[in-house]
Order: structure tokens, then sequence, then C-alpha cells
């Protein structure tokens, strides 16, 4: 054979094998589910469904976030929140940003009230439904800040499933004397890392979101403590005592929503 | 005719320590009208992509197929609610309220069809985004401005508000509270986890 000729045939086979291998790829890209065999996974999902079981459970946490300002500099604030919970509807969330602004939110079953003591300000919105509705009401509807909130509805082992593409053990790591698996996941927004103890109840001790489609791959942190997984509270303790003189004021949300269609104004007060 | 001189020398002593007293006493309350509260002084935006602490980011991945209708609409809210807030915050004034209206729009269908539904059909219309709070964009904008003042319907954020040239006169109507600047009202409203301030139409009766 002309050595061209068996040049341009080794070539051919040569480009064919790579656009093969690249067709592969391609079909490997789109998002696969983190197996569920996956000992990362296993972890992860063995606290979903420990969290998502509790009837009831108390836990504080202090976090921080970036914020990449206009300039592209990046600014950690940070926070201090004390929740309670009891299914299947009631919780009460106490937090104090790093500016000192205090704030409460309650859901007692049938309402969920904010209440911001600084500026003496609360708002309301009925609800007839279960915590993880009312959780979903008051982020997706309300358009409310609400940290982590997936961690606290009954559905988290389904989010977790569904969201999940990877997950891997990273390490075990000693934190305050204590052991505890290092993981990280990733969904196709989000990266994730957990740190779960290896031995006792598989409740998170700290986590890590990594925002890294968003400008300057901002992270969310929380450090939890006091997880108390019966702390029986008082029924008075999802009922706000809000002062006499505290105005009541609308979600932002519902005047769009108003604004938007008149005629249903004050369907959601 | 000493006693005069010194008499008019300590009165214009007293003028100048008035006069500095007064100055500097004005540099301390604009410092605290525009610091806003908390010390947050300095311009900072609070509100980001991960101040939400969401599993999820509305910005677009590289998921599955399935989710690209919802991927798509949360991206372009993003990115034109990005695109606003960046404007707003360097110039301070520009009119979205119709960019607004159409995430509005978006945002009440969608939470019309979440409530459409029953709780235990959570994945029939999932959302893997349902948890990602939106509103930083435009909460932490500015706002349109028409001849000096910011237009009806649009949001300011709380240090904004604490930054008007005039203490703003709360009043109370039919339950609802409003705040009076000039011949500008404003409604304070909750909107991801701190007051924001819209600006209405004057309340019946004023």
């Amino acid at each position: 054979m002309h050595p061209v000729i068996r040049t341009l045939g080794s070539g051919a086979v040569l480009l064919v094998a790579l656009l093969a291998t690249a067709a592969l790829a391609e079909t490997k890209s789109p998002a696969v589910a983190a197996s569920p065999s996956s000992p990362a996974m296993e972890q992860l999902l063995r606290m979903a469904n420990f969290l998502s079981k509790l009837e009831q459970f108390s836990v504080g946490w202090r976090s921080g976030y970036d914020v990449v300002q206009d300039s592209g500099q990046k600014i950690e604030f940070g926070e201090r929140r004390d929740m309670t919970l009891v299914r299947p509807n009631r919780f009460r969330i106490n937090a104090r940003t790093s500016d000192g602004e205090a704030s409460t939110v309650v859901f007692d079953g049938k309402v969920v009230t904010v209440f911001n003591a600084t500026d003496n300000l609360y708002a309301s919105s009925e609800l007839a439904g279960d915590i993880d509705a009312a959780i979903a009401h008051f982020v997706r509807d309300l358009q409310m800040r609400l940290p982590l909130a997936l961690l606290f509805v009954t559905a988290l082992p389904k989010e977790l499933e569904q969201r999940l593409q990877e997950a891997e053990v990273v390490e075990t790591t000693t934190l305050a004397g204590k052991p505890y698996l290092h993981i990280a996941a990733r969904s196709d927004s989000v990266d994730l890392q957990f740190w779960l103890p290896t031995t006792g109840d598989p409740l998170p001790h700290r986590i890590i979101l990594t925002y890294k489609h968003e400008e300057g791959q901002p992270q969310y942190w929380a450090n939890f403590t006091d997880w108390n997984l019966a702390p029986n509270p008082a029924a008075s303790l999802f009922s706000l005592d809000i002062p006499k003189e505290a105005a009541r004021i609308p979600f932002l949300a519902q005047v769009r929503r108003a604004e938007a269609s008149p005629t249903k104004k004050g369907e959601e007060q | 005719m000493k006693g005069q001189t010194v008499w008019k020398t300590s009165l214009l002593k007293a003028f100048c320590v008035v006069t500095v007293t007064l100055f500097i006493g004005s540099l301390a309350l604009e410092a605290y009208a525009r610091g806003g509260r908390g010390g947050g002084g300095g311009g900072y935006s609070r509100a980001g992509a991960a101040s939400g602490g969401s599993f999820s980011s509305r910005s677009a991945g590289r998921g599955a197929t399935g989710r690209t209708e919802a991927r798509q609409y949360g991206s372009s809210d993003r990115t034109a609610s990005r695109q606003e807030g960046r404007t707003d915050r360097t110039e301070g004034r520009q009119d979205y309220r119709g960019d607004r209206q159409e995430q509005i729009t978006d945002r009440q269908e969608n939470r019309q069809d979440y409530r459409g539904e029953a709780r235990d059909d959570w994945q029939d219309h999932y959302d893997d985004r349902w948890d990602n709070w939106g509103p930083w964009g435009y909460a932490a904008a500015g706002a349109a401005v028409v001849a000096g003042a910011y237009a009806i319907g649009s949001a300011i954020s709380a240090d904004s508000y604490y930054a008007l040239s005039c203490t703003p006169n709360t009043v109370v109507v039919d339950g609802v509270s409003y705040s009076q600047c000039g011949d500008a009202w404003y409604q304070p409203a909750y909107s991801g986890g701190t007051t924001t301030y819209v600006v209405v139409e004057p309340p019946a009766g004023h």
C-alpha cells in the first residue's frame, strides 16, 4: 500500500476513534443521580432519612455567606439561628444577623408569622398544612429567606436523590475531638460538603454550599451546635408575643401579587 | 472701650463654637442616616446568591434535560434581576417595573401551579429550585426615579429608605402602615429576610 494512503487511512481511523470517544463522552455528560450504592450517598441518605423522620428537634447554627459586590469584592456576612421543630405542623426560628437585626419566624399550624424586633414590624400569612407546606409557602410563595430550608422537610431524601449527581467521601477528619466523615457532593448548580459523625446519630455537624455557577462562586457555610432530639417545647413557644405597638406589614410578594391581579387583592392576608 | 472689645471677642468665640458644633452635628446625623442600621455603612450589599443558603441556584447548570424549562426560566430571570440590581445600585435609579411585572407573572403562575397540587404530588411537578429564594435582585435594588422621586410600584431597600432626604412620617390607615416623605408614600413589606419599602399611591384620605 502506498505510504500516503496508509497514513491517510490511519488518520481516518484515529479521527473516527476520537469522534466516537467524544460522542460517548457527550452522552455521559447529562446529569446522572448519584448511585445509591455509593458509600457517600448512603451516608447522606442515612442523614436525610434520619432528619425527615424526627418527630421533633431543636438545633442552633452559626453561618456565614459570601456576597459578591459590584466591584467584585467578596464580603462575608453572618448570622446565628436557633430552630425548634415539632412535626407535623409547628416550628420556630430565632435569627440574629451579624449587624444585630433580630427576627423570629413561627408556624403554628395555621399561620406563618415573621416578627422583626429591630423594626417592630410583623407579617403573617395563613396556611393550612404541615411543615413541608409551610416552608415551601414561606420560601417559594412569599419569597422569604430560610437558609437550609431543604434540611427541614420530610421530602429531604427524595430531594437529595433527585438533585445529587455524585457524592464521594473526602476523608475522615477530627473536629473538636470527634471524628467526622467529610463528604463532597455535586448537583447541577451547587457543590455541597457535609461533615457527618462517624458514629451515633447522623446529624450534620457542618455544611458548606458553593454556588459554582454564580459570579465569584460564593459560599454559604453553617456550623451546627446543640442538636436536641427531645426538646419537648411548651406550646407557648409557637405563639408570638407581638407588642401592641408593632405594625403589621405585608410580604412584598403579596403586594406584587395584588398589583398583578387587583381583583384578588387581600386574598392572602 | 476695652470691655466692649472683650464682649465682641467672646461673642465671636461663642458664634464659632456654635457653628462648629452645628456643622459636626449635621455631619453625624447625615452619617447616621446614610449608614443605615447596625453600622451598615459603606454601601455593601448584604444579599446575593449564597445568602439564601439554598441547596440550589437559579443560575444555569448542566443538569438533566427534564429540568431545562425550569432552569431557563430561573436563569433568565436571575440574569435580568442581577443586571437590574447592578444598574440600580450603580446609578441608583432606572425604571425596571416592566421587567418586574413579567417576573411577578412568572412567579405567580409557578405558585398557582404548585398550590393546585396536593402535597403528596411533590414529584409530579418537581422543581429542583423551589428552595431558592429569589428576591435579592430587586429587594436590594434601588428604584426608578421620576422627577426626583421614586416611581410608584418600585421597591427600595431599607438603606435607601433610611437615606431619604426627610424623616418619614408614619401613618396607619385601615390597619396598614404607611410612611410619608414629602409627596411620596411608602409601604413597608417583607422581602427575603429584611424590610423593603414599596412606593405607593397616597392612602385614602391623604
